[in-house]
């Protein structure tokens, strides 16, 4: 039996080593926001962030159909934090949603409609 | 029974089809599950056989089993299906190994085995838990099982990655009620001529599954498809030998809907090593919104706001050629360190200016439109101070620059995407 716990939990981290990251955010409200010209009505979106070719994307979701892909601005820090942060910034310019991954800070930034 | 065949091939030519499905409903292939659920309002269908073809002098068993899968909300998805079990000896062995399962000839009723349901929590798209309940359902004259339920639970742990494919580690444990001792020798003196004494290893334990496994692609319509469950009997009276299961096969898609799993089985006993048994799995599948599909979907299906934007973003105007030109040098976010990149570029322009030392130039910081003007206009001027500095480093005469920050007000792309607002974050080298 002990011998079938440390396989199973080798080939966890072996998976996640291998795999790219992938992180479920939830649903989420949006304010109406603005991306590449097109106005998104505001309401709730599934966010699930994925890892693509070193890059990340939130892509966005609406009764289970992808709507958008919004490339992640990543910024590299020395702090850490748990959790997502959902937030208007100041100026009502954008709405950010952002966490901490390997010692980075992963935003994605939603220009809101004026 | 013809009519709930009809009923289940008429709704599976009404309803849009599916991408992947366990025997048990639930997302994931053959007994194997994924951590992702079905999306909310989306359902899936699948019918497949399980063939076990022993050794002979040994049952035959054919497993047909129906299973149906339904979003409850994006992260939580029912799962369940019948099956029906068949024993197909051609030989006809009437006591051999599994008494319990009928013969073929008696019956497509007589063979139903169980109805399982199942419950499917993710907690993120890499984890999930899964709980169920297996209850038997034949009739009891002929029945596999007394009418005890199993019920049981499984970890599940999945990565996926849409242009590769799938992996999966699960560990589930089950409470098989199906048999005990008594239910057993009841079972015996009312059904077989020969009445045989039980053994321990007749009587069904608890049962602890390993399985691993995934789906890898190959190409836009086939996937290499493969699975390993090994199980252990947790009675260690019952002297049950441990299993060990593989399939593997491939996966077809049809259309943008339509599956079919195609996979060779091979059933492997560990404890004494003999009585190994081999068959194959089919099953047919469908889906409401297939998975790997998804990417095709962005570009397919439009966006849910139909509001169009007044005052549309004006297209990047595109670069004036010049005869002497320079390139934009990009910055990270929020950052006026030069990368390599950058100073590759540079370089190029260090000799363009050693080669025209006539030439003045202005250097222009840029940046995009997040944070404050105030600070995108001290952020620019760095940038421009920046290039001025390594400019200089490579022998270029500083009277020959001016800098000058625009912050956030001349962007040169739509601010609207971070696939465009990041060439926002420049410098430029201008003639004066």
């Amino acid at each position: 039996m002990k011998k079938i716990i440390i396989v199973f939990i080798t080939i966890v981290v072996l998976t996640f080593f291998l795999f790219s990251y992938e992180r479920n955010i939830g649903n989420v409200y949006f304010p109406s926001f603005v991306h590449k010209g097109q106005v998104y009505k505001a309401g709730r979106y599934k966010v699930k962030v994925n890892e693509e070719n070193g890059n990340y994307y939130f892509s966005l979701f609406k009764k289970g159909n992808l709507v958008l892909k919004e490339l992640a601005v990543v910024k590299p820090v020395k702090y850490s934090f748990k959790g997502v942060k959902k937030q208007v910034l100041k100026g009502k310019e954008y709405f950010r949603i952002s966490f901490y991954h390997n010692n980075n800070l992963v935003m994605g930034y939603f220009y809101l409609k004026k | 029974m013809k009519k709930f065949i009809l009923f289940i091939l008429v709704i599976l030519l009404i309803s849009p089809l599916v991408l992947i499905s366990s025997e048990y409903g639930n997302s994931g292939l053959f007994k194997l599950f994924y951590a992702n659920s079905i999306m909310k309002g989306n359902y899936q269908f699948s019918l497949g056989l399980d063939n076990i073809d022993r050794q002979k002098q040994d049952t035959d068993i054919n497993d047909f089993y129906i299973s149906f899968g339904y979003g409850l909300t994006d992260n939580l998805e029912i799962g369940g299906r019948i099956n029906f079990l068949r024993r197909v000896d051609p030989d006809n062995l009437k006591d051999s190994y599994y008494n319990g399962t009928p013969y073929a000839h008696e019956g497509f009723y007589q063979g139903v085995g169980y109805a399982d349901f199942g419950l499917k929590f993710s907690l993120s798209d890499n984890f999930a838990v899964r709980g169920f309940i297996s209850m038997p359902m034949s009739d009891k004259d002929v029945a596999v099982t007394t009418t005890k339920p199993a019920f049981g639970g499984n970890l599940i742990v999945s990565t996926k990655k849409s242009k590769t494919g799938i992996f999966s580690v699960n560990l589930g444990y089950t409470f098989n009620g199906r048999l005990n001792k008594t239910d057993y020798i009841n079972y015996m003196q009312k059904n077989l001529t020969t009445f045989v004494v039980p053994t321990a290893s007749d009587i069904l334990t608890d049962e602890f599954t390993f399985a691993a496994g995934g789906q890898y692609r190959l190409s836009n319509r086939v996937y290499l498809i493969g699975t390993a469950l090994y199980t252990k009997y947790m009675n260690s009276e019952a002297n049950q030998e441990d299993c060990f299961d593989v399939w593997a096969g491939f996966q077809f898609l049809l259309n943008k809907n339509w599956k079919i799993n195609i996979a060779y089985k091979k059933n492997l006993l560990f404890t004494d090593g003999l009585a190994t048994s081999q068959g194959g799995a089919v099953s047919i599948v469908y889906n409401s919104v297939p998975e790997a599909i998804k990417e095709k979907v962005v570009k397919e299906v439009k966006p849910i706001p139909v509001i169009k934007e007044e005052k549309e973003t004006p297209p990047p105007p595109k670069p004036v050629v010049k005869p002497l030109s320079f390139e934009d040098t990009y910055f990270a976010f929020d950052s006026y360190e030069l990368t390599e990149e950058a100073k590759t570029i540079l370089l190029k322009e260090v000799k363009d200016l050693k080669a025209h030392p006539e030439l003045n130039v202005v250097i222009e910081g840029h940046t995009c439109n997040i944070g404050t003007n105030a600070y995108n206009l001290a952020l620019g001027e760095k940038r421009a101070q920046a290039v001025k500095d390594f400019l200089i480093s490579n022998g270029i005469e500083p009277a020959r620059f001016q800098t000058i920050s625009y912050g956030e007000e001349n962007p040169k792309y739509d601010n609207t995407t971070e696939e465009t607002r990041r060439f926002n974050r420049r410098a430029y080298i201008k003639k004066r």
